[in-house]
């Protein structure tokens, strides 16, 4: 997928901005990337109340899709979902537990900040534009029941291990396209 | 097939002793996922010790066995962020080559040190690996494809090396390990060799 050479055009289909919002990640990399890191990061099986962290980052990924769909502007924003990539890779490869609140801050920073990149390059463009920050709000929710059900189904050490090793590819990735962006 | 894995064996250190240049750093490259993986490939001295980074987490056994090659990638990306920001490291061949040495020998004495030095080891070389890339990337990519595509093929290289590592559990397994270690380090000298001013 990511060696497409052009840009798939999900923005300017009509397949429904529901499922355009949703699909976001597919058509921005960087998005991707913070999703898996995500997904691996919340999904393992943490000391946390079930669903309390994916909750926060749905909820700020909410409101910085409805912020850049208004037109708010936010310059960090692409940083914050690199940062999140790099740092939610960091965490699920070293099994590291954050105190909840820090945690839970983290993910409102980040979920903020994907939310924005995912909805401010397409106000405008969508008819039902809550439509569309709801799909964006959701598509994380199916990286981290991925990564759920796959913790819970498969116990295996070895499994652990590869999940972690996936973490620590995921945040090498970010933290070389944080670079690319410093040079660029 | 017992009897022939076990001729097979031995034909494992032969792979190791290519003697080539190094030279993966030879002008710009393309954009795109495809490029980003074939860079870490386009030199002999970065696959030998990537092999090398697996071979002997093979060799340690775990955790080594999955750390080692974690930690590589994530400072040879360290190394990168310095050579694409133009910080300045001396003797980066040099340190490529004297990678490929120290890891060959580590493989052919079979030396076991603690996971912390192992590890320490390891991302002390990944800075060279990681500044040489770092300092040739083109200059307007695809970043993600392009970093996903060098991730992924660094990490895969790794598992060749664990793969071929399992030799272990073969007859002569530890004694072929050993032997292609020092074909390794054998080929590392040879990179030197070619770096001298002579």
């Amino acid at each position: 997928m990511l060696g497409l050479p052009a840009p798939a055009a999900a923005h300017g289909m009509r397949v429904g901005e529901f499922y355009a919002g949703l699909a976001q990640p597919l058509f921005h990399p960087e998005s991707l990337l913070l999703l898996l890191a995500f997904g691996i990061w919340a999904g393992r099986r943490e000391p946390h109340p079930p669903g309390a962290l994916p909750l926060v980052f749905v909820v700020a990924v909410g409101v910085g899709a409805s912020a850049g769909l208004v037109g708010l502007a936010l310059p960090p924003a692409a940083w914050a979902v690199r940062a999140g990539a790099l740092v939610f890779g960091l965490l699920a490869a070293a099994e590291r537990t954050a105190p909840l609140p820090v945690a839970a801050l983290l993910c409102a920073v980040v979920g903020l900040g994907h939310g924005h990149v995912a909805a401010f390059e397409d106000r405008g463009a969508a008819e039902r534009p809550i439509l569309y920050a709801l799909g964006v709000a959701l598509a994380p929710l199916l990286a981290w029941g991925q990564v759920a059900a796959f913790t819970e189904r498969v116990r295996a050490f070895w499994a652990r291990v590869g999940l972690r090793v996936a973490a620590s590819w995921i945040a090498t990735i970010a933290l070389l396209v944080s670079a690319l962006g410093l040079s660029q | 097939m017992n009897g022939l894995a076990q001729r097979l064996v031995w034909l494992v250190p032969a792979l190791f002793a290519l003697p080539s240049a190094a030279g993966a750093h030879e002008g710009g490259a393309g954009a795109g996922f495809a490029s980003g993986f074939v860079h870490p490939l386009a030199g002999i001295d970065h696959v030998l010790a990537m092999l090398a980074v697996g071979l002997w987490g093979a060799q340690l056994g775990a955790p080594a066995l999955w750390m080692l090659p974690v930690a590589f990638p994530l400072v040879m990306a360290l190394g990168g962020v310095a050579g694409i920001v133009g910080l300045p490291l001396p003797a980066v061949e040099l340190g490529i080559a004297a990678s490929v040495i120290a890891l060959g020998a580590a493989i052919a004495l079979d030396r076991r040190p603690p996971l912390a030095l192992a590890g320490a080891l390891v991302a002390f070389f990944a800075v060279f690996h990681g500044y040489a890339h770092g300092a040739e990337l083109p200059g307007r990519v695809g970043a993600v494809a392009y970093s996903a595509g060098f991730v992924l093929a660094t990490g895969l290289i790794h598992l060749v090396g664990i793969g071929i590592g399992l030799v272990l559990k073969l007859p002569h397994g530890t004694s072929a390990l050993r032997a292609g270690g020092a074909a390794i380090g054998i080929a590392g000298v040879a990179l030197a060799w070619r770096l001298l001013p002579i």
